[in-house]
């Protein structure tokens, strides 16, 4: 039987790559995703090993409480620098230096920054000691004078900068003017992700690139003999309170925990993109080998004739999906090996550079792409294949050979009561109930039409095919042949409904939340001016107090963000100007003192202060970054600071002093400065100001009311973009099944292709019907996504409008018409290839098979 | 060897000009039709015989240009078929040729009255309309327009095949095996639209078949054998037909 499986195969390529294709473009992209990624984490990996090879221990400030994640780098408190002196006292330690981390942008002619992009540039301290240096000069020599310093290659090779030449550096409290002593790079070898930095002497560099004069660690060599475990162990004993120290080898591990981490939602991200286009993939697996068992009906019924049992004529089907899918699955793995070495170039050309690119490719990529790529194809084929066991010998002896539209009565009711389901939670979310519940709403009424697909499909395909009754005879036939079989119909509509339902739904939801942010940026953002850090935080607290001296600046406050431990929970919490922020933004209403808030002190919204039956007057014990347990007395509670905080949970507000005093020089950095002018001052006076102050952080902008509106619907259409280009993938695949539908059907179509042709029916005529049909089966699946993407995002959006007053629901009508568009291109494409074995149908081959 | 000479024809409406179709090539070619000279008379019910094999069909193929010679010609009226672009072949089926086959002979999803005007709405252009009337009426289908080809009998189903084949008006009518599908009763209903087309309104129907029954019908009959014409008889009757197949050998 497995012959008979494997000539099945061989005897329908066309079927067969089209199906391994549809898989392998999942799997691909599955496998492509760890490829890169395993291969980023990887030559990562080695460079910290590398790098931090000859360091014995690391003496750091200790979280006292797990922050991460989402919320960026771990939030360690600095050091004090003179604490390097009593660990190089330490009984073993051979040498103790000071590791300094902080911001430091290279300018360029233009003053702006020369690293732009993803890439992080930092500022370090170069020390003198081999081992614990972990960059190497290439050139030039070690900086020694307080205005000394060593950049990196690529940055130096960027602008043609040389030993010797001036440059100007921009740093958390503004610029400063260096000389290029030397240029070096990471480790021995590779450059750390194409991050740029400049190194400067120890004491220059604790100057130059912190705000507080303190350090971010102290690295340690220790004697001869003298193991990491033993030097961390007599080490531990002189540090204070709220300060650890890890081996040499444990401290690289968390560098590669904290890359790996990152990358890791980068992985997820990806992955579950890949899933989409899998389950895309396994629609039209079902769909298809539906339509081929069906086909085969006869063939499968003169096997039982002969004798071949059940299990058999089920063991073959299955081992016909197996190899397709094995096959399929390898074919991914190959082209996903093949995309993440494409990736890793594009990764490197927008400034990511990876110091290796040989692909990595784990043994768990394989298996999994194997497996994954193979379960999906046999379970796909599952059903249809107990449907072909099931076939009755007698119906080898039968005429119609043809699968005959069945709908049960069952599928009915299962498919009324799961759409009902869905509908039922989408107008929970629509009343303002639960998200998830809302979102459980989407895959109800998704899985619902699914299942009542055959019953809805020939009312649809009549509407939507009315307007081919236009284009004769051809769409008329395409239109009645896409409702024929409104199994089949449905079940080819299925794939490309699941890609653009998701699109639909990103595209709504994202739309109604950027519109909901302009709208909110309208109302409740009284500043005149914004100015804004971009990607890397470059904002130094420094310009606040710049600004705040201006006669122009009537109120300027910047906005930090941070965590903070509140009675146990660690919470989100913004470091603002107190006096200023009032003025700067409208909180609605805030009851207390917020102007006069102290650094003792603490704000928070309305609903946070409700549920936690808060007033003002209430201490807070809360633990600071830094490890510091004191105490913070609510002093104002405002009823929505969303206009600040721009997410929907709770948060808090602190005096940007409890940032000063308490958080690591990484998080001193503000997110945004907003200025409101002084009375009688015009926007393009204050403009002319508030940019000459921010000369000083030349990565920044300074951008008014409309230009913020502007920068976040540009940034919706790159995410957007980028978004759909990745889901276009699972467009692909539903236009791949639409193809292979179609092919089958032409084949299934023969002698009607024939008789057609025979009675005077032009290539054109044939080719025409098969792409109306096309289109149609396109605009089926098309049309019922933008429709429950739609309403799932109304649904989705509703219920979070409650704790967002400005959000309502956006409907993007050209983003509709624009699918619909080219839905009718899908359509028309996936027709070329059956348009044209129908049209090329040799006449008397077609009338005269048997 | 020279064919037999065609009967003297004052009309011709289709004829075949040394026509050869063969497979293969030299010592191992395969002769479907060997030199074949035929003429196909207007307003005549002409038959075509022969065992399996002989090339009937072949002929009838490239008589109604669905299958191209190897050498030699079919002219339809004046008109060379092997001169024809696909497309214009294809518009000389849709408006001078009609067409009746074995079976299958109807699109599924277009109702009996659809089927009927597939050939006019192809070239988008109407029907005319009293005419059809008369030729539904002619094959009794009034009640049976709106049906599709699954709610009809075989014999329905023929009926519309043949309804279709008429409803052109076409030059002449190609049918191959019509019969071939279905029961005796039918068989006689069918062939007696067909003398009918002829007889009423000088129809030329050109009519493949291996019975003899259905062939005297028809009011000449063409014997082949092995690609060439090898007799042919007027105003066959069944026992005629027979006789002649077997001293044929057929």
């Amino acid at each position: 039987m497995l012959k008979v499986a494997l000539k099945n195969l061989l005897g329908h390529k066309f079927r067969t790559v089209l199906t391994a294709i549809a898989i392998a473009l999942g799997v691909g992209f599955m496998a492509g995703t760890f490829v890169l990624t395993d291969t980023i984490t990887k030559s990562f990996d080695e460079l910290f090993s590398e790098a931090g090879a000859g360091i014995d221990a690391v003496v750091q400030g200790k979280a006292p409480f797990e922050t991460g994640g989402l919320e960026g780098p771990e939030q360690r408190p600095d050091v004090d620098p003179s604490l390097t002196e009593a660990v190089r006292g330490v009984d073993g330690v051979a040498d103790a230096r000071p590791t300094v981390a902080g911001i430091a942008f290279v300018l360029g002619d233009d003053d702006k920054p020369l690293t732009q992009g993803a890439a992080p540039s930092f500022g370090a301290n170069w020390t003198g000691i081999p081992g614990i240096d972990v960059f190497t000069i290439t050139s030039g020599e070690p900086p020694t004078a307080p205005t000394d310093a060593v950049i990196d290659e690529a940055t130096a090779d960027s602008a043609d900068i040389a030993v010797g030449d001036p440059i100007r550096v921009q740093t958390l409290s503004g610029t400063v003017d260096l000389t290029v002593s030397g240029i070096a790079r990471f480790g021995e070898t590779g450059n750390l992700g194409g991050a740029a930095f400049v190194l400067m002497d120890t004491p220059a560099a604790i100057d130059t690139f912190t705000t507080t004069g303190r350090i971010q660690g102290i690295a340690v060599i220790a004697d001869q003999g003298v193991t990491q475990d033993e030097i961390v162990s007599r080490i531990e004993p002189v540090l204070p309170d709220g300060v650890e120290v890890i081996s040499g080898d444990a401290s690289t591990q968390q560098s590669q925990d904290t890359v790996e981490q990152g990358i890791g939602f980068f992985r997820t991200f990806l992955t579950a993109i890949g899933v989409v286009s899998l389950a895309a993939g396994a629609f039209l697996i079902y769909n298809t080998f539906g339509i081929i068992i069906g086909q085969r009906t006869r063939e499968l019924a003169l096997l039982r004739a002969m004798g071949a049992s059940r299990r058999q004529v089920l063991t073959s089907v299955l081992a016909e999906s197996t190899v397709t899918g094995l096959l399929a699955s390898l074919l991914g793995l190959v082209g996903g090996i093949a995309l993440a070495t494409v990736m890793i170039s594009v990764v490197a050309a927008i400034g990511i550079e990876l110091p290796s690119t040989a692909p990595v490719l784990a043994v768990r990529t394989v298996v999994l792409s194997l497996l994954v790529g193979t379960v999906i194809t046999v379970f796909s084929s599952i059903l249809p294949a107990v449907r072909g066991s099931r076939v009755a010998p007698v119906a080898a002896l039968r005429d119609t050979a043809f699968e005959a539209p069945t709908r049960s009565l069952a599928r009915l009711v299962i498919g009324v009561v799961v759409a009902a389901i869905g509908v039922a939670g989408l107008v929970s979310g629509m009343n303002g109930g639960e998200v998830g519940v809302a979102a459980a709403g989407i895959v109800g009424l998704f899985a619902g039409v699914v299942i009542l697909g055959p019953f809805i499909v020939p009312g649809i395909v009549a509407v939507v095919g009315a307007p081919l009754r236009l284009a004769g005879i051809a769409g008329t036939l395409g239109r009645d042949n896409a409702r024929r079989n409104p199994k089949r119909s449905a079940g080819t509509a299925s794939a490309l409904m699941l890609a653009v339902t998701i699109i639909t739904f990103i595209a709504v939801t994202t739309l109604s939340f950027t519109a909901s942010f302009n709208a909110a940026t309208d109302r409740y953002l009284k500043a005149d001016l914004e100015i804004s850090s971009g990607v890397q935080h470059t904002l130094g607290p420094a310009l606040v107090d710049s600004l705040a001296a201006q006669p122009e600046v009537g109120a300027v406050t910047g906005v930090q963000r941070g965590q903070i431990q509140i009675n146990d929970a660690v919470r989100p919490v913004y470091g603002v100007t107190p006096s200023a922020v009032e003025q700067v933004f409208d909180l609605q209403g805030v009851e207390g003192d917020l102007a006069g808030m102290g650094p003792d002190e603490i704000a928070l919204d309305r609903a946070t202060a409700e549920i936690a039956v808060w007033g003002i007057g209430k201490e807070l014990s809360v633990v600071m970054p830094d490890g510091t347990a004191t105490t913070l007395t609510v002093a104002a509670i405002y009823e929505d600071g969303g206009i600040v905080a721009q997410n929907s949970d709770g948060h808090y507000m602190v005096s940007n002093e409890v940032f000063e005093q308490y958080f690591g020089a990484d998080f001193q950095t503000l997110l945004r400065i907003d200025v409101k002018g002084a009375e009688g001052v015009d926007l393009e006076q204050l403009r002319t100001v508030v940019e000459d102050q921010a000369n000083e952080f030349p990565a920044a902008t300074v951008r008014d009311r409309e230009q913020i509106k502007d920068d976040s619907n540009q940034q919706l259409l790159v995410a957007l973009g980028f978004l759909f280009v990745l889901l276009g993938l699972a467009l692909v695949i539903g236009a791949l099944g639409v193809t292979i539908t179609l092919a089958l059907s032409v084949f299934e179509r023969t002698r009607e292709i024939g008789l057609l042709r025979a009675v005077g029916a032009t290539r054109a005529q044939m080719a025409g019907s098969i792409c109306a049909e096309s289109v149609v089966l396109t605009l089926l699946g098309t049309l019922l996504g933008l429709a429950i993407g739609i309403v799932g995002a109304i649904s989705v959006v509703q219920s979070q409008a409650s704790s967002i007053d400005t959000l309502t629901v956006s409907i993007p009508v050209l983003f509709i018409v624009g699918v619909v568009v080219i839905a009718v291109g899908i359509g028309v494409v996936a027709s070329l290839v059956p348009g044209w074995r129908a049209a090329r149908m040799n006449v008397l081959d077609a009338v005269t098979v048997e | 060897m020279p064919n037999a000479a065609p009967a003297p024809a004052t009309n011709v409406i289709a004829r075949a000009e040394e026509a050869s179709k063969y497979y293969g090539r030299g010592d191992t070619a395969v002769w479907a039709l060997a030199e074949v000279d035929v003429e196909i008379e207007a307003g005549r019910f002409t038959a075509v015989m022969g065992p399996s094999g002989s090339g009937k069909s072949t002929l009838m193929h490239c008589l109604a240009g669905l299958d191209t010679l190897s050498s030699g010609r079919v002219l339809i009226g004046d008109t060379d078929l092997s001169t024809l672009s696909d497309k214009q072949l294809t518009l000389l089926r849709r408006t001078r040729v009609g067409f009746i086959f074995q079976a299958y002979n109807l699109i599924p999803t277009l109702t009996a009255a659809e089927n009927i005007a597939l050939p006019s709405t192809l070239g988008g252009g109407t029907t005319d309309q009293a005419w059809f009337d008369r030729v539904v009426a002619t094959v009794g289908l009034r009640d049976r327009l709106d049906h599709r080809p699954s709610e009809l009998s075989g014999g329905q189903q023929q009926r519309v095949a043949v309804a279709r084949a008429l409803a052109q008006r076409p030059d002449i009518v190609f049918a191959d095996e019509p019969t071939g599908n279905l029961d005796s009763r039918a068989s006689a209903e069918i062939l007696g639209f067909m003398q009918a087309a002829v007889r009423d309104v000088d129809q030329t129907i050109v009519m493949v078949t291996h019975e003899p029954s259905a062939a005297a019908y028809a009011d000449k009959v063409l014997f082949l054998a092995d690609g060439r014409i090898v007799d042919q008889m007027d105003g066959p009757t069944e026992d005629t037909v027979l006789d002649r197949l077997k001293s044929l050998g057929g």
